[in-house]
């Protein structure tokens, strides 16, 4: 698709330079869907499936390396131009399922990824942390995965950070949010570590979550796709894949619908949309955690490690009311972390997050509600992200869509009440008259002297507010089919040229944000099956 | 997409569960309604299809709570506030519905644009700014590059111009003329490679 004029869009006499982004090679496939002559048919060398963290580069090399490479999203191509900062019509764009997605347990956890040409990396905070050496020692030396050592990996964490343009937060972007976080941590005596981002100039609009429209995110979307576009890749978008085509124990390609704007086949008008097969030498999975194993089962891909293993690295929410004006929408979103409770698996962080997606997680509604919400302004939206050590599936329910379950583990149960704690008492630290508790049971505690309503809780798994956007390992490394469903180099186990390139590949739950390992295991990956792709070639 | 009843349904949870006093008294029911149905469109397939059972066992359920057998649409507020919360605390099924109901009138009702301004909230009049003012920081940093770039081009053999507008642009950020970019080149901005490499241990 060549630019056009985004209806809606600001004229500005500067525009910033990924407005002039072009993506050649793009269609749309609600226009083809639209005169479902029988199926369309589509060839390639590689059928790369998913346009996200891992899609997007696997692509890019792929192509690099000379082969014709068309790439399937079953979201929209929505331009830097087009994004707003209302979340409704963000969820809508930009979100599998509006964003209302969640994991069936006790407690439920609400989940959200992207469904659009560059998947979660456009609706992402835009953090780029390598995989922690403890999570690298584990994979090389207890899981025994090839070449996943620090040493190994280094190249290919330099090569992703490089892609991500990673950079530190620009000081004058720092919101009034940012600097009570970090003073909250100093009166603890805690360090506080600078988050490394991926971005270029970002200016603090404090909008990852629903698509930056200032263009400083360097999600998929301004890098990796263009560049694939640019080389010769194609991009067919809304296309959903339903199945992994196979013959004789070889992947030959997959078979799939198109969706509209909603994720339908089914038009508002009336009638369905089309269906589409594309046969490839080499099929690449990069659907995310939960739709990859939900395409290997509808493609009758079941037993060994399919959908098990799970992790969420879910997030409790902790909001500090100042008596202060912080104006969490000021600032930049989340420039600093506390890794300190790594070790425990605790990461403490903060978001500046819109008033109707906070209202939802503050209890109660009416009158109560209100009084609450009033204090908008004085609010800072903090949270634990925890390292859960209880497995989850990935499940086909009987829509024949991917479902997921999780349990939350004892330990992780206490490892929530910790980091909710830690999180209260930095907030009290940072000078908060009161604290909202994830908690159904325990919604507000006024005073430091409080916390110790927390450790008082009964360790109950329900009535706990939990929400994850880092799912990951549902089809995961391992040295065998008991261990895993990819080798080490993302190849499934027993069928050949189907691969996987997405977070689902991630051998364990890693516990801070995986935006990079997605990429390096891609890039890793990547260059691997280029090398298969050409030996076969010669044979 | 909802039923002359659904909708009936949807407007009096909305009259019950909205939040009230103050500028939180704007009449926008309708129009958080409208923002709900067009939301509706985008839920998976087995959310929207059950939605419209959900509303009707909303309405014929009070008496499972013992609110006898009068139907939720013919609630006065007070009665109909305390049914809500039997929804909320029955746990399984009826309180995810109730859950999803409150979500969707909450997100609709803080993010109208009446409310927004009433709260002070100014996230997409921020945007413009910070789109033009990226622009202006980015703009100030290439043209004195290319302005020195053009310069030593004349003096150098084509092959090296990249490099020489490499070096360029950083002599740009230090001599940008813009307000912009001053403020932007004061901080000391610098990559953060080694501290993202350094960071990954934490």
């Amino acid at each position: 698709m060549r630019k056009r004029a985004t209806p809606g869009a600001p004229q500005l006499a500067a525009r910033p330079p990924e407005y002039d982004l072009e993506y050649p090679n793009v269609e749309d496939g609600r226009s083809l869907g639209r005169h479902p002559r029988g199926r369309h048919e589509f060839g390639a060398d590689v059928v790369v499936v998913g346009s996200g963290a891992g899609g997007a580069p696997a692509a890019r090399a792929l192509r690099d390396a000379g082969f014709d490479v068309l790439l399937l999203e079953e979201g929209g191509l929505h331009l830097t131009e087009s994004f707003r900062t209302d979340p409704i019509t963000s969820l809508q764009r930009l979100y599998r399922d509006a964003g209302t997605s969640s994991i069936l347990g006790r407690p439920p956890i609400m989940f959200a990824e992207g469904r659009c040409v560059g998947g979660s990396t456009v609706i992402n905070g835009g953090m780029s942390w390598r995989t922690p050496e403890h999570a690298l020692d584990h994979w090389s030396r207890e899981l025994g995965l090839e070449a996943t050592d620090s040493k190994s990996m280094e190249p290919w964490f330099d090569e992703a950070q490089s892609i991500l343009h990673v950079e530190q937060q620009h000081p004058d972007t720092l919101g009034r949010n940012d600097e009570l976080f970090v003073a909250g941590a100093n009166q603890l005596g805690w360090k506080v570590e600078t988050n490394p981002r991926n971005m270029h100039r970002c200016v603090g609009l404090n909008n990852c979550g629903f698509g930056c429209p200032t263009g400083a995110k360097r999600s998929m979307l301004v890098t990796e796709i263009p560049r694939a576009l640019g080389a010769g890749a194609r991009l067919l978008t809304y296309a959903k894949v339903d199945r992994v085509l196979m013959r004789g124990g070889r992947a030959t390609g997959v078979r799939g619908h198109f969706v509209d704007e909603r994720g339908s086949s089914r038009r508002l008008s009336g009638g369905r949309l089309g269906s589409f097969e594309v046969r490839a030498r080499l099929v690449v999975l990069a659907a995310g955690a939960r739709h990859t194993p939900g395409i290997l089962m509808r493609s009758m891909v079941f037993g060994g490690q399919v959908g098990k293993g799970l992790h969420t690295h879910p997030n409790a929410k902790v909001v500090g009311v100042f008596d202060e004006r912080v104006n969490p929408w000021i600032g930049a979103h989340q420039s600093h972390q506390i890794h300190q409770f790594l070790g425990d698996g605790i990461l403490i962080g903060y978001a500046g997050v819109p008033p109707g997606i906070l209202a939802t997680g503050i209890p109660g509604f009416g009158r109560a509600h209100a009084e609450r919400m009033a204090q908008f302004n004085h609010m800072i939206t903090a949270a634990c992200l925890i390292e859960d050590t209880g497995e989850g599936r990935v499940i086909l329910g009987p829509d024949l869509q991917p479902w997921m379950t999780f349990r939350l583990s004892p330990r992780d149960v206490e490892t929530v009440h910790r980091g909710v704690r830690l999180a209260a008492e930095q907030m009290f630290a940072a000078g908060a008259r009161s604290v909202l508790l994830p908690f159904g049971d325990l919604s507000e505690i006024h005073g430091a002297d409080q916390l110790v309503e927390i450790d008082r809780r009964p360790r109950k798994r329900h009535n706990i507010e939990l929400m994850t956007v880092h799912i990951m390992s549902s089809a995961r490394m391992g040295r065998d089919k008991a261990a895993g469903v990819v080798d080490a180099w993302g190849r499934v186990h027993g069928i050949d040229a189907l691969t996987i390139a997405d977070a689902s590949i991630i051998p364990s739950s890693i516990g801070v944000n995986p935006q990079e390992t997605i990429v390096a295991l891609a890039l890793r990956c990547a260059e691997r099956w280029a090398g298969d792709l050409a030996r076969r070639s010669a044979t | 997409m909802l039923g002359k009843t659904s909708t009936k349904i949807l407007m009096h949870a909305i009259a019950v569960m909205r939040p009230r006093g103050g500028f939180f008294d704007a009449e926008i029911d309708g129009d958080v309604a409208r923002s709900i149905l067009s939301f509706l469109e985008y839920l998976p397939a087995p959310t929207r299809l059950t939605f419209p059972l959900g509303l009707r066992l909303v309405e014929y359920g009070p008496f499972l709570f013992r609110e006898g057998l009068r139907r939720f649409t013919s609630m006065d507020d007070e009665t109909a506030t305390r049914y809500i919360h039997h929804w909320e605390r029955a746990g399984g099924a009826p309180a995810m519905l109730y859950q999803g109901v409150r979500a969707l009138v909450l997100v609709c009702f803080y993010q109208h644009p009446k409310i927004l301004e009433a709260m002070e909230v100014d996230w997409q009049g921020r945007a413009d700014e910070r789109v033009a003012y990226r622009a202006a920081v980015l703009r100030a940093r290439v043209k004195p590059a290319k302005a020195a770039a053009g310069a030593a081009a004349t003096t150098q053999a084509p092959a090296k111009t990249e490099a020489a507008s490499s070096e360029a642009v950083a002599t740009a950020d230090v001599a940008a003329t813009t307000e912009a970019a001053a403020a932007d080149d004061a901080a000391g901005q610098s990559h953060a490679g080694a501290d993202a490499s350094s960071g990954g241990e934490g």
